[in-house]
């Protein structure tokens, strides 16, 4: 087994001279990874289950996965190391396999080294009898595949959402003092995202929903994260939001002095407005 | 009066006995939401676009086929009776609606052009009361605490239906929303529910969604993520009402449901 400690170690599946695999059952390395890459097409999905950041690293942004322990409101590795969500991104279903654009682009299938939880033990074939992959590396190589091409449309999403300015980046907010420290990844600021205009939101999403969906899928998966993490909102206004999707964000506290007497039944309608003034 | 005329949110909530709230009512007393069988029960709850964000995180948000046109809903379970609902639902007070946190009061009152609207209450008995409940008004004549939270609720509802209704009036007239049917074989029983609408998904990337969102702005983008977002649920839909009848064949793994009492 891997120590959790250290990062996983791949080599090019022609050069790491294995000729077996097996998948790992245990997950203790993702909280030391911290995040998955995702594609578009689990983007949806995966924000029901754990918190979607914008990591920017190597000059370009990249949108995945949160599985760090500190940014979980509830676990997503148990004790024992058991992936406990109810749904695990394709990289990770994937391993011990992943894909690298070697020189000139070209894809690379790797294999990691030290994931094996019983390596003396053999497991399926990575290779068939005709010396190609076998039947279900290939299915895996075809999926990496696809992981890739989905990586490449969120990161052009996320770049739309960059241009936009409605990122954020989170902040960790345990420190002595109460400062908070800014983390490299970004998620969307629901208040500049709702205060883009019509037009800049629909051309936001004109040559597909995929931004929109992105940029959602952020604010949607916030309520997965402790109350420590917040948004890192305008440093002008020095505001620090914590983020949760709560009622009482559409329903802002009474303070109208309501009163049913025996003269008259109170207006619905005034009650509403008054109600809605107070909010402003 | 304007509460027996049509209106189609109202439609969507199983309100058995509603009208107008007067001041000989002030003693009476409201409970808990889930106290109420049409909260434990309701299977579909007609809900405004500014909860369906909250809401995504637990049931998938439709449309429900109407006339002459249709309803924003959640459909929290499969089965009619209202059993089946996702883990959490309804005790978790974050799974509840703005039209089922108002209840016994009427979400979806509307006035008629300047005529205020007025408070409408379900007047029902409550079949599982949790506590003693407390009256709708103090002593001193003013509206309690659990009037307020409710009024409040459906304050919230009322302000928003406009901007629900007109979005979903433009997603039918533009031809944008399709039939989601939904129809799973579970322990041999085929499960059924008919008339819900979704967003065409692959119509997402057309000049008709852009034309939509241009008109509706950051509201209308976020509420149809919501949307995308919240289908998802469809699944959990189908494992709870599997969950079910697993359980009817060992019993004492009964989950709570109504159609296991």
């Amino acid at each position: 087994m891997t120590n959790v400690q250290e990062p996983i170690r791949f080599a090019p599946l022609a050069e790491a001279g294995r000729t077996s695999w097996r998948r790992p059952r245990l997950f203790e390395f993702a909280s030391v990874i911290s995040q998955i890459p995702l594609s578009d097409s689990e983007i949806l999905l995966t924000s029901h289950h754990l918190p979607i950041a914008i990591d920017y690293a190597d000059e370009g942004l990249h949108v995945v996965a949160i599985t760090h322990p500190r940014f979980q409101r509830t676990p997503a590795i148990d004790a024992d190391g058991r992936w406990q969500k109810g749904y695990m991104p394709i990289a990770l279903r994937c391993l011990p396999f992943r894909n690298v654009r070697a020189g000139g682009g070209k894809q690379c299938l790797e294999i990691a080294l030290n994931l094996a939880e019983a390596p003396e033990q053999a497991g399926a074939p990575v290779f068939a009898a005709d010396g190609g992959l076998s039947a279900e590396v290939t299915q895996i190589a075809a999926l990496l595949s696809l992981l890739e091409e989905g990586k490449r449309r969120l990161q052009a999403a996320a770049e739309k959402l960059l241009i936009a300015d409605v990122l954020a980046a989170f902040q960790l907010g345990s420190l002595p003092h109460g400062s908070a420290e800014k983390t490299r990844s970004f998620t969307v600021d629901r208040n500049k995202f709702s205060a883009l205009s019509n037009a800049r939101m629909a051309h936001l999403g004109r040559d597909g929903f995929l931004p929109i969906d992105l940029a959602v899928a952020c604010i949607f998966s916030q309520r997965l994260m402790p109350t420590l993490v917040s948004v890192a909102t305008d440093e002008q206004s020095g505001v620090r939001r914590a983020i949760e999707t709560r009622y009482e964000d559409i329903t802002p506290p009474l303070r109208a002095n309501v009163q049913i007497d025996d003269s008259e039944l109170f207006s619905f309608q005034r009650f509403a407005e008054t109600d809605r003034r107070h909010g402003e | 009066m304007i509460y027996q005329e049509q209106c189609r949110e109202r439609e969507a909530v199983v309100y058995e006995n509603y009208g107008p709230l007067t001041a000989a009512q002030g003693d009476m007393r409201i409970f808990a939401p889930i106290a109420y069988a049409a909260v434990r029960r309701a299977q579909i709850v007609p809900i405004v676009h500014v909860e369906a964000l909250a809401l995504a995180a637990w049931f998938p948000i439709c449309w429900r086929v109407g006339a002459p046109l249709p309803t924003l809903i959640v459909l929290r379970t499969l089965c009619k009776d209202g059993s089946c609902q996702p883990p959490g639902s309804p005790r978790n007070a974050s799974s509840l609606p703005l039209a089922l946190r108002a209840y016994p009061f009427v979400a979806g009152a509307e006035g008629e052009d300047d005529t205020p609207a007025e408070i409408l209450i379900d007047d029902v008995i409550p079949d599982q009361p949790t506590d003693v409940g407390a009256p709708i008004l103090t002593a001193q004549g003013k509206a309690g605490k659990g009037t307020l939270m409710r009024l409040h609720a459906a304050s919230a509802f009322n302000t928003a239906l406009a901007l629900t209704r007109s979005m979903t009036d433009e997603l039918a007239a533009v031809d944008l929303l399709e039939p989601w049917t939904l129809e799973f074989d579970i322990a041999g029983q085929s499960i059924r529910v008919d008339d819900l609408l979704i967003v065409r998904p692959g119509d997402f990337h057309t000049p008709k969604i852009f034309h939509f969102i241009k008109k509706f702005g950051p509201q209308a983008a976020s509420f149809l993520g919501a949307h995308r977002i919240s289908l998802f649920r469809a699944g959990i839909l189908v494992r709870a009402a599997r969950a079910l009848s697993s359980s009817q064949s060992n019993p004492s793994d009964a989950p709570q449901a109504e159609s296991m009492r």
